[in-house]
């Protein structure tokens, strides 16, 4: 069994742990037992360390940091997401969210696995020390909005909850979880996607010519994700909507502050994040800012998230207010990330499947 | 404000003639400033789309924009300087940039429109007209930049003597009055010294900055630098924008293309530099020499089947020679341009002087094999820029260290008055002030009176 | 050596009768003293608490205790005997185990899952282990017990949801602040259980407390209660901003705080929270007040509706620690097994066996071929006899004292001595040792 071997099974198991793990989270959702959060939990330490090793072998057998195509772009946000739940739920009683957190993680690695390829060797524009300081830097802020995000989604839950307004409780759920299906199932519908590549005779330009089937993979996966979320905002969102789910749930001052938290450690890192891509793409191309959609769509998270800021430190907003808004941020931080493709090619589109 | 001067003013009011809510000289001397700048601003624009050959100047209109605006309603509305401190209009300004933003990406921009079904709309012609399909160097969205910027830079110039002073120099002299009108106050009566005392070492104990007063009031800070972090966080974006104006306006960005093994000079046809500008005389009699061109490739592999070759690595060994004279060679690749300034580094440094080679692409001809395609740049406004990025990381890291002043003085009848405000993050101050006289309420075993 | 424990609590006997037979400090030690003295009983333990008076006996005749205990006891605590007897339960070997592993798991108390009953029991222990009224058993079997408590409660959640009412409401407040140290609370009205619930909040870090009622002295006495102010009635719209808790338990026919005035105070308190609780009836504060951003009100019938789904969770959780009493009494059953004589000395004897034939064979190795088969006979027989006559008369010893009274001191010295037990819960037993 050769390296590359060894990595994708490592990898895939991984995976499924992740499936299983995120099925015992589910499972204690409903039951609350105890028992399942300590079997999920071991679970996905040792998935992680399945991970951890295949991203290893990976960076080991292609000679260069494992970020470079949309596989290993994927498997680091999926390993991110794990990693700082795990951290997350070692500090604060956030159990419940792993119904929510590690299922997602499954989904990112699953499709990470779809447009899985050997290693390759870099193309030459990402042949710099900065890809692995740029590209860290800024998944490390995008998991911090992720983890923002939950605990901002979980003030709205908890707050209602409290308010005894159960019926929101599930609306909240469901609307939720539809919105971001339905994000991600676009996304991976048209990444699935394989539109025919035509030249422009006049400016020697690679263009994209989708077909109609193209256009039913956008739109069925669109659906697929839509339905996905509506069926698990349903069921957690029944799960979640009982008096006794307070006691689930950290109190409002924690979930609020870890919130804010988030997002105060990940604007500076996305801010850095964004210096050190304006610094590479003038050290590459000669220029620090061209407004590819991929730069502006990250501007516009960055300027979303100081709006963030400036209404909680100096308007002095809290509470639901500053969670809407943080639980919306991850939007952005989505369709920066993994959005941008869908619209329009750019310069860093090397970082997709096709 | 008093009673009398409030009535000193509205007399003032009725006496002199007014139109819409200030003086007719300050009303006219702003009309004619407004009417002067529409005028030139009108001239400008109609010489700008004329003109095939002038030089980019919609940064300068878009400026003319907001500054006519500016004055019109300066004139016929509010007053200028309200709306340009106000917190709401950089939050407005935040989000309507943010909507053409990403409108901006929705819609193609630059060349691949012309790939796109856009060009069969009858609207097309009026919609590259208001730069729908350039949107981020249109005039309008560079007005809206600006509005931005002039917002940001009037907040930070009339923060800035405040915040200077009150991180060079901390109040410690307040009257009764002042801390009973703090926005977070407690008053304990007849506690005296000894309630100076317990609340000086409760929170020196908090890690507080204790400065006395001549007068008796003692004033506690944290965080006493945080006012001069957010300018600099602020003055990055001036920095920044200033730096990317003097680059847009002094600097150049072309392609030159150079077959393998060949010289070649500056001159208009070589180097294509698009609108209008020129090299500045100290690189314009340069001339550059591709002494080598490399490729390397590195197979791909299905299984153990190789299917293909990709390109894993581009070179060439440039030369920069002047008057016959070789000044710099290098081997440059995608991510290691050849950078280049004839002044001093200190020169260099300032006036950010280099010329910048980068190897931007290849092609294959047939007369004259490969082809190096170079991003050739000159840019006046780096250092600018860098400083501002500098400026950014330093002022958000101290961002969320607010300032966090305590005061506390015996009161004229011998109670205790504390008092205290932050200038950012009130929420979690109140909670911070809350629970430091929860413990001075502790440790003197006493209520506070209201 | 009989196990055995008589009593009476909450469930058996009316509280006119625990409170005579409730023993205080001085009563334990003379009724251990006057039991002790007796042949039958080794071993004495008496708990006694507002809901409970036990005690926890070694006897050398299971029939013995009973008598024994129920008239010492009748006597000390001056009640007829038939009355006693009427009332308590009288509980031996593996039941009366059980039994005080539920009362130290809570499963016994008159609210099931408080956190009490393990301190009282550790301090009923710690006397008895002072008066030197214990041994051996009772001395493994309380500290045993005070672990399984501990068991309970960090493997259930059986005391983890309240179910008083005012202290759902503390717990409620707590899940909006996370701490309430430094926070103050506005009482309107100087009610019994606004007061109870105010000593809650006082347990909970709460400094602060402004009180007002329609007659300012009763305010007033409160207000120096909780070392707090009183402020005038018709005042408190005024310090509303400053409360982060309010509790109304005013009579009055009306609502006293309305929407509007909590809006204002919450815009005035820059959004922070106000938790609300109104345990009046006829309500105190207008039900709308919980759809005011940032504020929360609980009436009476939230409270108890939390209270009640809390009972049911402990109900549950209750039957979850049922189970791990049942693994713990059998974990004590099989140590107690093994005081018993035979075994013992069937591990000494396989213990001793075991070290003679790793050293037969190790000094054996040493001759190599050296050895004809009759020397290694004799070197065997050299072995085997040492052994035989050095375990004799421990082994006589032994069996002669296992009809005596208290004979299990020589059992449990011997397995100590020569570390015979196998068992895992030995270890941890021996480092508790050391911690007492």
């Amino acid at each position: 069994m050769d390296i590359v071997q060894l990595e994708q099974i490592l990898f895939i198991a991984a995976v499924i742990t992740y499936l299983v793990s995120g099925g015992i989270y589910i499972w204690y959702l409903i039951t609350r037992s105890e028992k399942a959060v300590g079997l999920a939990t071991m679970l996905l330490i040792m998935a992680i360390l399945a991970h951890t090793l295949a991203m290893g072998l990976r960076w080991y057998s292609s000679g260069h940091a494992p970020m470079s195509d949309l596989y290993e772009s994927l498997s680091l946000f999926g390993w991110g997401i794990i990693l700082f739940f795990l951290i997350a739920q070692r500090f604060y009683p956030v159990q419940a969210a792993g119904a929510l957190v590690v299922p997602t993680a499954f989904l990112v690695t699953s499709v990470a696995l779809v447009f899985y390829k050997g290693p390759e060797a870099l193309a030459p524009a990402l042949q710099s020390y900065w890809l692995w300081i740029h590209v860290t830097i800024a998944m490390l802020s995008y998991g911090l909005f992720a983890l923002s995000f939950g605990a901002g989604f979980f003030y709205i839950v908890q707050e209602y909850l409290l308010k005894k307004n159960y019926r929101n409780v599930l609306y909240t759920f469901v609307l939720l979880l539809a919105v971001l299906g339905l994000v991600l199932g676009l996304w991976a519908g048209s990444e699935l996607a394989d539109p025919a590549k035509v030249m422009d005779p006049i400016s020697q330009k690679v263009g994209n010519e989708y077909a109609t089937s193209d256009y039913l993979k956008i739109v069925g996966g669109g659906l697929a994700g839509l339905l996905l979320g509506l069926g698990l905002g349903f069921v957690s969102g029944k799960g979640a909507s009982k008096p006794g789910f307070t006691n689930r749930l950290p109190s409002l001052d924690v979930l609020d502050e870890v919130s804010y938290r988030g997002i105060a450690f990940g604007f500076p890192l996305l801010t850095i994040g964004i210096i050190t891509g304006a610094i590479w793409a003038d050290q590459a191309w000669g220029r620090w800012w061209g407004w590819d959609p991929k730069e502006t769509w990250s501007l516009i998270t960055w300027l979303y998230y100081g709006g963030y800021l400036h209404t909680r430190l100096t308007m002095g907003w809290r509470g639901r207010h500053s969670a809407v808004i943080a639980v919306i941020g991850l939007i952005m931080v989505l369709i920066t990330y993994l959005g941008v493709n869908l619209f329009i090619s750019g310069l860093h589109s090397y970082a997709t499947a096709a | 404000m008093s009673t009398d001067k409030a009535a000193a003013i509205s007399e003032k009011t009725k006496t002199e003639n007014t139109i819409f809510g200030k003086s007719t000289s300050d009303f006219l001397i702003l009309l004619i400033t407004a009417v002067t700048m529409l005028i030139l601003n009108i001239v400008l624009s109609i010489a700008y789309y004329r003109s095939a050959t002038a030089p980019d100047l919609r940064w300068l209109l878009a400026f003319l924009d907001i500054a006519v605006i500016l004055a019109f309603y300066g004139a016929f509305g509010g007053r200028v300087k309200r709306v340009l401190l106000s917190m709401k209009l950089a939050l407005t300004m935040l989000f309507v940039i943010l909507i053409f933003a990403i409108l901006g990406t929705l819609i193609p921009q630059g060349e691949t429109v012309l790939d796109t079904d856009w060009p069969q709309n009858p609207l097309y012609s009026f919609y590259t007209h208001v730069g729908l399909f350039d949107m981020y160097y249109s005039r309008w969205f560079l007005a809206l930049l600006y509005l931005l910027g002039f917002n940001i830079s009037f907040c930070l110039f009339d923060r800035l003597p405040t915040t200077f002073r009150r991180a060079l120099r901390p109040r410690t002299d307040v009257k009764d009055i002042f801390v009973r009108k703090c926005p977070n106050n407690a008053v304990f009566d007849g506690v005296g010294e000894e309630g100076m005392e317990v609340t000086r070492k409760i929170l020196a104990g908090h890690h507080f900055h204790i400065h006395s007063g001549a007068t008796g009031s003692v004033l506690a800070e944290k965080g006493r630098w945080s006012g001069l972090a957010s300018i600099a966080f602020h003055l990055s974006f001036l920095l920044i924008a200033i730096g990317a104006i003097i680059t847009a306006m002094l600097g150049f960005e072309g392609t030159l293309q150079i077959p393998d093994g060949k010289t070649i000079s500056f001159s208009k046809e070589n180097l294509r530099i698009p609108g209008g500008k020129s090299v500045p005389s100290q690189y314009a009699d340069l001339r550059v020499t591709n002494h080598a061109f490399k490729i390397d490739s590195t197979p791909v592999k299905e299984g153990e089947r190789i299917t293909g070759y990709r390109t894993s690595l581009y070179s060439s060994d440039l030369e920069l020679t002047q008057n016959g004279e070789s000044l710099v060679s290098k081997t440059i690749t995608v991510n290691d341009p050849l950078r280049f300034s004839s002044s001093n580094w200190l020169l260099t440094l300032i006036t950010s002087s280099k010329i910048n080679f980068h190897q931007n692409s290849y092609f294959r001809d047939e007369v004259f094999g490969y082809i190096t395609v170079l991003q050739v740049t000159y840019k006046p406004g780096k250092s600018l820029i860098y400083v501002g990025f500098g400026l950014m990381m330093i002022g958000i890291c101290a961002l969320y260290f607010p300032h966090r002043r305590i005061w506390f003085k015996t009161g004229e009848a011998g109670e205790l008055l504390i008092g205290g405000r932050s200038n950012r993050s009130r929420v979690s101050f109140q909670r911070e002030f809350d629970r430091t006289v929860s413990e001075i309420r502790l440790t003197l075993g006493k209520q506070e009176a209201r | 050596m009989h196990l055995a424990v008589l009593g009476i609590n909450h469930k058996t006997a009316p509280v006119e009768l625990r409170e005579k037979v409730s023993l205080n400090d001085d009563k334990c030690g003379s009724l251990s003293r006057h039991l002790l003295d007796d042949v039958g009983i080794s071993e004495v333990v008496p708990l006694s608490t507002c809901n409970r008076t036990e005690v926890y006996v070694v006897a050398s005749r299971p029939e013995v205790g009973r008598r024994e205990v129920m008239t010492a006891l009748a006597e000390i605590s001056q009640v007829e005997l038939r009355d006693l007897e009427e009332c308590a339960y009288y509980h031996e070997g593996e039941t009366a185990i059980s039994h005080l592993y539920r009362v130290a798991g809570s499963l016994d108390s008159l609210v099931v899952g408080e956190a009490q009953i393990m301190g009282q029991i550790k301090e009923a222990y710690h006397a008895a282990h002072e008066r030197e009224s214990t041994s051996v058993l009772l001395n493994r079997l309380f500290r045993h017990s005070l672990e399984v408590g501990k068991r309970v409660r960090t493997e259930t959640r059986i005391g983890e949801n309240p179910v008083s009412v005012s202290s759902v409401a503390v717990d409620m407040a707590r899940k909006v602040f996370e701490d309430l140290e430094g926070r103050t609370a506005l009482l309107v009205g100087a009610g019994k259980m606004g007061e109870l619930t105010a000593t809650h909040l006082v347990s909970h870090g709460v400094t602060s407390f402004i009180v007002s009622n329609r007659t300012l002295s009763r305010a007033e006495e409160m207000a120096e209660k909780l070392n707090g102010r009183a402020v005038p009635f018709e005042e408190i719209n005024d310090y509303l901003p400053m409360a982060d808790i309010v509790i109304s338990s005013t009579g009055a026919p009306h609502y006293v705080l309305r929407k509007g005035e909590v809006e204002r105070a919450i815009r005035r308190r820059h959004n922070r929270p106000i938790f609300f609780i109104d345990i009046a009836v006829p309500r105190d504060i207008d039900p709308g007040v919980n759809d005011v951003y940032n504020a929360f009100l609980y009436d009476i019938d939230d409270l108890n509706e939390v209270a009640a789904a809390n009972a049911a969770q402990r109900e549950k959780e209750a039957r979850k620690a049922e189970v791990i009493i049942t693994e713990e009494v059998n974990d004590f059953l099989h140590w107690l097994s093994s005081l018993d004589v035979v075994p013992t000395i069937t591990a000494l004897r396989e213990m001793a066996d075991k070290i003679k034939d790793g050293e037969l064979e190790k000094t054996l190795a040493k001759f190599d071929a050296d050895l004809t088969d009759k020397d290694i006979n004799r070197i065997e027989a050299l072995a085997s006899g040492i052994v035989n006559k050095m375990l004799h008369s421990p082994t006589v010893e032994l069996k002669r004292a296992a009809n005596e009274r208290g004979g299990y001191l020589y059992v449990e010295s011997m397995r100590r001595l020569f570390k015979l037990n196998g068992n895992k819960r030995k270890e941890r037993q021996k480092s508790d040792d050391f911690k007492d």
